[in-house]
């Protein structure tokens, strides 16, 4: 063991110093961490999902509570009092898809903030690799949604809907687009909410709006109505939620029979570009925002223990 | 209100640590003196990779348990079980070691039957020899110790150094 004053910004040891076995403190893999100690990364699942439950009744069962009533609320408010429900055949279902991936967008982004600050007994007392903490959070936030999506294709099921290889593409390429977009804005608000803890309300903000910025509630053709042609309406479907929402319509809701019959009648119904849109465009973005986020996390990492 | 209208800083910069140059050699114990808030810990933690060096560098061979505050990987709604798991993945034991030593482990701490008793109702002597214990046995060919040989009651530390030679 050694430290010594040298100069410079060299902190890892050379190569001939490598080769002797020598290595620094914190040199670990960077952002393939997670998947090099899957062990402690299930530990720390666990954790999060015992320490989340605590003294709870109910435990598990909230995170089916909590999107049932959000369900009922916007089916009664706009699918019978707006009477979206009337133009749009199986509304519930066109509900729900869109609902549950903005529940999985907010609950991977709003955890993967906190969770640096919230481990903050581990982050600046022991050396633990810190990436494994948004991953914790994002597998705890699919750990939830694994209900949900059960409850949504039951639904499905109910409308006639069967499952086919359009709907397992569109919904794997979905879940592919939202994991890897949400981890790395994740990333990046842990990283600065480290610094700034004004970060975590800001990100409480952003999924409160979420569910209003892409097609969950309305059909995407009453945006084109209203603002097709600008530059907006062209922001609002490079959207990568909307991306997402609209391959969750495509995969649980567009093919079901009541739906098939009403397309037929108005073709109004589909999405632009089906089956799957811009799904091409909301995987360039998500994988942007994954690098960026990643790139911002290994740099501010280093500080972590400091600012806590 | 912003802070920053408040004149209120939110960072200060403070020198903790100047000109420091030393080599430990395997085999060998060190022991740090000095007073409160002269860098002890911020040595240690610098060891462990807890904090980064703005300039210079440190360079370790083997692996390293920083035992800088005992029980910081502990969480109260746990249970002990599941605590030495949780804390031994943390300083970098495999699940097949934390197997092999398990038992050991719970008999060094001697509170075999309240292992499966959440954390939070151990008393504080019962809850610093869990977390001691699991420290002492994951073997690390580097060992930082930061003030927390107070541990345990007088029989405890007795045994300590037949644990660690």
């Amino acid at each position: 063991m050694t430290a010594t004053g040298a100069e410079g910004p060299a902190r890892l040891p050379n190569r001939e110093e490598q080769a002797a076995g020598w290595r620094a403190p914190g040199q670990d893999a960077g952002w393939l961490n997670p998947v090099r100690e899957r062990f402690l990364l299930r530990l720390l699942v666990r954790k999060e999902l015992r320490v989340r439950y605590r003294g709870s009744a109910l435990g598990m069962l909230w995170s089916y509570v909590k999107p049932a009533v959000q369900f009922i609320v916007f089916y009664i408010a706009l699918g019978v009092f707006l009477q979206l429900s009337r133009d749009t055949p199986a509304y519930a279902v066109y509900l729900f898809s869109g609902i549950v991936v903005i529940n999985l967008f907010g609950e991977v982004f709003g955890n993967a903030t906190r969770s640096i600050t919230g481990n903050q007994a581990l982050v600046s007392k022991i050396y633990l690799p810190s990436e494994l903490f948004p991953w914790a959070s994002m597998i705890v936030a699919m750990v939830h949604f694994l209900p949900q999506l059960v409850v949504l294709v039951v639904g499905a099921l109910l409308f006639g809907w069967l499952p086919s290889t359009t709907a397992a593409v569109a919904f794997v390429l979905g879940i592919i687009i939202l994991v890897v977009f949400t981890m790395g804005l994740g990333m990046l608000t842990a990283a600065l909410n480290a610094a700034f803890r004004d970060v975590e309300n800001f990100v409480d903000l952003i999924v409160m709006v979420a569910t209003w910025l892409s097609p969950v509630l309305y059909r995407i053709s009453m945006v084109e109505d209203a603002i097709g042609g600008t530059i907006w309406w062209w922001l609002y479907q490079l959207n990568p939620l909307t991306i997402v929402v609209e391959l969750f319509h495509v995969a649980f809701w567009r093919f079901a029979p009541p739906v098939a019959d009403a397309v037929a009648a108005d073709p109004s119904l589909t999405g632009p570009g089906e089956p799957f849109g811009l799904w091409w465009a909301g995987l360039l973005i998500a994988v942007a925002t994954f690098v960026i986020g990643t790139v911002v996390f290994e740099r501010a990492k280093r500080r972590f223990a400091q600012e806590l | 209100m912003f802070s920053a209208l408040q004149r209120k800083k939110l960072a200060d910069s403070f020198l903790a640590l100047d000109d420091v140059d030393l080599t430990v050699h395997a085999g060998e114990t060190v022991g740090l003196i000095g007073f409160n808030g002269s860098g002890k810990s911020t040595l240690l933690k610098t060891i462990s990779g807890v904090l980064y060096p703005d300039t210079g560098r440190v360079l370790l061979r083997g692996r390293v348990a920083g035992l800088i505050e005992v029980g910081a990987g502990f969480h109260p709604d746990l249970s002990g079980r599941e605590n030495v798991y949780l804390n031994g993945a943390i300083l970098g034991m495999s699940r097949e070691q934390i197997d092999a030593k398990f038992d050991e482990i719970v008999a060094f701490s001697e509170i075999e039957e309240f292992i499966d008793t959440d954390v939070k109702y151990y008393s504080s002597g019962m809850f610093l020899r869990l977390a001691f214990s699991v420290a002492v046995h994951t073997e690390p060919d580097i060992f930082l110790v930061d003030e927390i040989l107070s541990v345990g009651d007088e029989p405890f530390p007795a045994q300590v150094p037949r644990a660690h030679p």
